[in-house]
């Protein structure tokens, strides 16, 4: 089945109870310009073999039924449902929305046969008849999970077990917000069902936490909000457009009929497959065994130097005892956070719903924000804790000069405030004494924490991520960047970053030769993305004249150097301590790839029944420059509906 | 392939002898295949060139095709992947269903299987996508007696997503060999439900059975593929 490139519009106009009527139209402007104050609208696309007939007559024309079905895979309607064996019989289009098949036929039989197929299949929908565009009687069938009323129960104790003013109203928001996401997924979406009872799970352990003064009001007041307005959003956007659709408005007004309910399934399943395996790995507790590892711990002279050291392999220790439950992250699509991430939510841009598979929107940038999520946690155990007294104490142990680490951990700590201290000099200009050293550390820590991190988070995501292949990374980071307006002064911190996450492949090489290397590797890049174009700000020349300043100017060059030079300890942090070859194979074990050339077998716009076992390949073969809207659709399809759940555990 | 129905899917089914669309293929029974239930041989007639004929010949181009039917799962032997797509597309497609649909088998899973020493298949062939970080390496292929048994492989096998395998017998009547065996790929597997094999005698149609059946017990074809616990199961 194949999906046309351009869309129609799907348009509802709901006056009254009594005065309902509905319309394809084949532009925006016609909707438009027809707009009353009930009209609702979602952008369709028709599947070709399905909608042949030129000029398209209206479906609408005399009695016939409008069938909404989903979330579902498109080709098993045709491979499993007889009625799909007639093209000239019904009509079939795609849409965004949790509901992302469109049916309409003004044959009973064909109408009986989808609607016992659905039955049978648990397939939920809903049925409107049409008499010349007037919508008449609505039918519908949801899903009932068993344990709903246990589940609401649990809920409305958690209601009661606070009084305290400054959370009562964030406490009732989150409850209502999460009573109203799991009714929706319960009803439509199991997996999403699952989730937010876990997410009613942490909203219980943050409450726990507070009673027994883990935590503080603030903090649990922050958290509480931040996670409201995600479950808001996520809720109003995936489970709008489903029954009954009457009743459930999507506040992104072009899809404000049917929602995006398919563009968040695909985007919460890219996110938890990602969790999954990393929550797996579980590299922050790995890290804090090191504790006990007092096995050849080297001085800091040799870890920061010596080429064994990057040998190591977290992974190949047994994995830690699981902690606790897991912690869904609620993804949601937000116009205003772009992509960002809190530890309990992650957004992506709303124009990555009609341009995910492009550079510039690229959905694949999610995994530099689960990358961000994951660094918070790694630092907690080896970056020095500024907020108790015992964190600087040891931060003070190890800058003394001639420290030599007694474990592994100890070792990994050294080597980062090695890094940190390295980066405030070369900022400054100036050694820092040894007697001062004590005293600044508190300030030099605060100030490196967000330049260490992205450091820190840019290797991770390029090792693990884009596979250590420096033309894909280059290309999908700067492409991302030239998206965001107004960031010219930011160029040289950028390239900064670049240069240190692709220089974690030059680790071996000898200390001279890495910066040259990295230099020119990203020169030479940057130079082709330019001379392709299709980037939206220019930000690639300011990058490329001061590659230009650097390798003229030897002032300049020598301190950009040294800058680099003290950031490369941390991209060896990442090398030694962070960096697992068993768990990129894992990030990117696939048991349905080939021999071939992997997804790109699966032609786009066109609908299959061939399984994705990795999405992170999938998505990598249907990147562009420019995709068009329906190209986005179909790779959300993909990700939503033909990605298999395949995580061994690592 | 498999379906979701336990509809049985006869042979008088599958026999199409007039084209469905204008200009169409047919398919015609001829014979049981070595006198084993539900294999059968049939000649399929294509108006298109699926094999190696000259590009001078002339339709309709005409294929053997052995089919064995069971309950739920299918497999179509051909003597080129192409006819069976085309078989499976052009008359399946439009007469059955629920559709088959190509049943995935996880190379992984069952390699884990054929590793075990009571296991009755061992692996004589794996061939892999190199997954890891850096591309200073693609594909590994290893050949041997029993590859699994090999330092290579129980060293990084870890690293690799294995897409076909080869399939050969370990034990004989519950016995393994002293001697390498001399008989042996029965079958090659791949991920995406492709079997390979040389099939040319009714004994090697035996074992290929044996071996399905070994996949499909171990539920190392997509979980989807509808599995019954009878010995029958193709």
């Amino acid at each position: 089945m194949n999906l046309e490139q351009r869309a129609s519009y799907l348009v509802l106009h709901n006056q009254s109870q009594d005065n309902r009527t509905v319309e394809i139209l084949g532009d925006l402007p016609s909707a438009l310009q027809r707009w009353q104050s009930g009209t609702r609208i979602s952008p369709i696309w028709a599947i070709r073999e399905f909608c042949r007939h030129s000029p398209e007559p209206d479906p609408f024309d005399g009695k016939s039924t409008l069938l909404f079905l989903g979330p579902i895979q498109l080709a098993r309607l045709q491979a499993e449902i007889r009625a799909f064996a007639d093209a000239a019989k019904l009509r079939l289009w795609a849409s965004m929305g949790c509901f992302n098949a469109v049916i309409s036929t003004a044959d009973r039989d064909n109408v009986d046969d989808v609607i016992q197929w659905a039955r049978t299949n648990n397939v939920p929908f809903e049925a409107w008849n049409i008499n010349d565009g007037r919508v008449g009687r609505i039918r519908h069938s949801v899903l009932k999970p068993t344990d709903y009323e246990e589940t609401t129960a649990e809920l409305a104790a958690l209601a009661s077990t606070v009084t305290e003013p400054a959370l009562r109203t964030v406490l009732q928001e989150n409850l209502t917000a999460i009573a109203t996401a799991i009714a929706r997924a319960g009803a439509v979406y199991s997996p999403a069902y699952s989730d937010f009872k876990n997410t009613a799970a942490v909203t219980k352990a943050l409450l726990d936490a507070w009673h027994s003064g883990d935590l503080s009001t603030l903090e649990v007041h922050s958290r509480l909000l931040a996670s409201n307005a995600a479950i808001s959003r996520f809720s109003s956007q995936a489970f709008s457009g489903v029954p009954p659709i009457i009743g459930t408005e999507c506040h992104f007004w072009i899809h404000s009929l049917l929602g995006t309910g398919s563009a968040n399934i695909a985007l919460s399943r890219l996110v938890g497959w990602l969790q999954k395996l990393l929550g797996e790995a579980d590299l922050p507790q790995r890290i804090a065994e090191l504790e006990s590892d007092t096995l050849g711990v080297p001085s800091l002279a040799d870890l920061a130097s010596d080429a064994q050291y990057l040998e190591r392999d977290l992974l190949t220790r047994p994995p830690p005892e699981p902690d606790g439950i897991p912690v869904p992250l609620i993804t949601y699509f937000s116009g205003r956070d772009g992509f960002s991430s809190h530890l309990q939510t992650l957004s992506a841009p709303l124009t990555a719903i009609a341009e995910c598979n492009s550079y510039r929107s690229n959905l694949l940038t999610v995994t530099h924000e689960i990358a961000h999520i994951l660094v918070q946690v790694l630092l907690t155990h080896i970056y020095p804790d500024l907020n108790q007294s015992e964190g600087l104490q040891i931060a003070e142990i190890i800058a003394k000069k001639g420290y030599r680490a007694a474990n592994w951990l100890m070792a990994a700590r050294q080597l980062l405030l090695e890094g940190i201290i390295g980066m405030e000099q070369a900022e400054s200009g100036q050694e820092i004494p040894m007697d001062d050293l004590a005293e600044e550390l508190p300030t030099i820590a605060i100030r490196q924490r967000r330049e260490a991190q992205e450091i820190i988070v840019h290797t991770l995501d390029f090792w693990y991520f884009y596979r250590g292949e420096p033309d894909f990374y280059i290309k999908s980071i700067w492409h991302s960047w030239c998206a965001i307006p107004g960031i010219e002064d930011r160029v040289p911190e950028y390239l900064m970053r670049t240069l240190c996450a692709v220089s974690v492949n030059l680790l071996r090489e000898s200390a001279e030769n890495r910066f040259p290397a990295a230099l020119r590797g990203v020169r030479d890049t940057l130079k082709s993305l330019k001379a392709e174009g299709g980037v939206l700000s220019d930000y690639i020349s300011i990058a490329l004249e001061h590659i230009d300043r650097i390798e003229r100017d030897s002032d300049s060059g020598k301190d950009f150097e040294r800058q680099y030079s003290a950031r490369l300890l941390l991209v060896r942090l990442v090398g030694i301590f962070l960096a697992s070859d068993r768990l990129a194979a894992k990030l990117f074990s696939d048991r349905h790839v080939g021999k071939g050339s992997g997804y790109e077998s699966k032609q786009t716009l066109e609908y299959d029944q061939q399984p994705i076992g990795n999405p992170l390949s999938f998505f990598r073969a249907h990147l562009k420059n420019d995709p068009g809207e329906s190209e986005s659709l179909w790779v959300l399809h993909c990700l939503a509906f033909d990605m298999v759940a395949d995580n061994d555990s690592v | 392939m498999a379906r979701a129905s336990e509809e049985e899917v006869s042979r008088d089914l599958l026999e199409t002898p007039k084209p469905l669309v204008s200009g169409g293929p047919t398919l015609k029974f001829v014979e049981s295949a070595y006198a084993i239930r539900r294999w059968d041989i049939f000649t399929l007639r294509s108006p298109i060139r699926l094999g190696e004929e000259a590009e001078t010949a002339k339709p309709p181009f005409e294929y053997e095709v052995y089919i064995v039917r069971g309950l739920s799962k299918f497999v179509v032997l051909a003597p080129r992947r192409r006819v069976a797509d085309y078989l499976i597309q052009q008359i399946f497609d439009r007469k059955i269903y629920p559709h088959f649909r190509k049943a995935p088998i996880n190379i992984h899973k069952l390699i884990q299987k054929c590793e075990l020493a009571d296991s009755e298949f061992l692996v004589t062939s794996l061939h892999g996508r190199f997954s890891g970080a850096g591309r200073a390496l693609r594909i590994m292929s290893l050949y041997g007696d029993d590859v699994t048994d090999s330092i290579i492989f129980r060293q990084h096998n870890e690293l690799f997503n294995f897409f076909s395998c080869g399939v050969g017998r370990r034990l004989y009547s519950g016995l393994p060999r002293l001697r390498p065996n001399e008989e042996g790929e029965i079958t090659r597997i791949a991920n995406d439900g492709f079997l390979t094999l040389n099939l040319v005698d009714r004994r090697r149609a035996t074992e290929f059975l044996f071996v399905l059946s070994f996949v499909l017990r171990n539920r190392c074809a997509e979980s989807w593929v509808p599995v019954d616990d009878s010995p029958d199961q193709l």
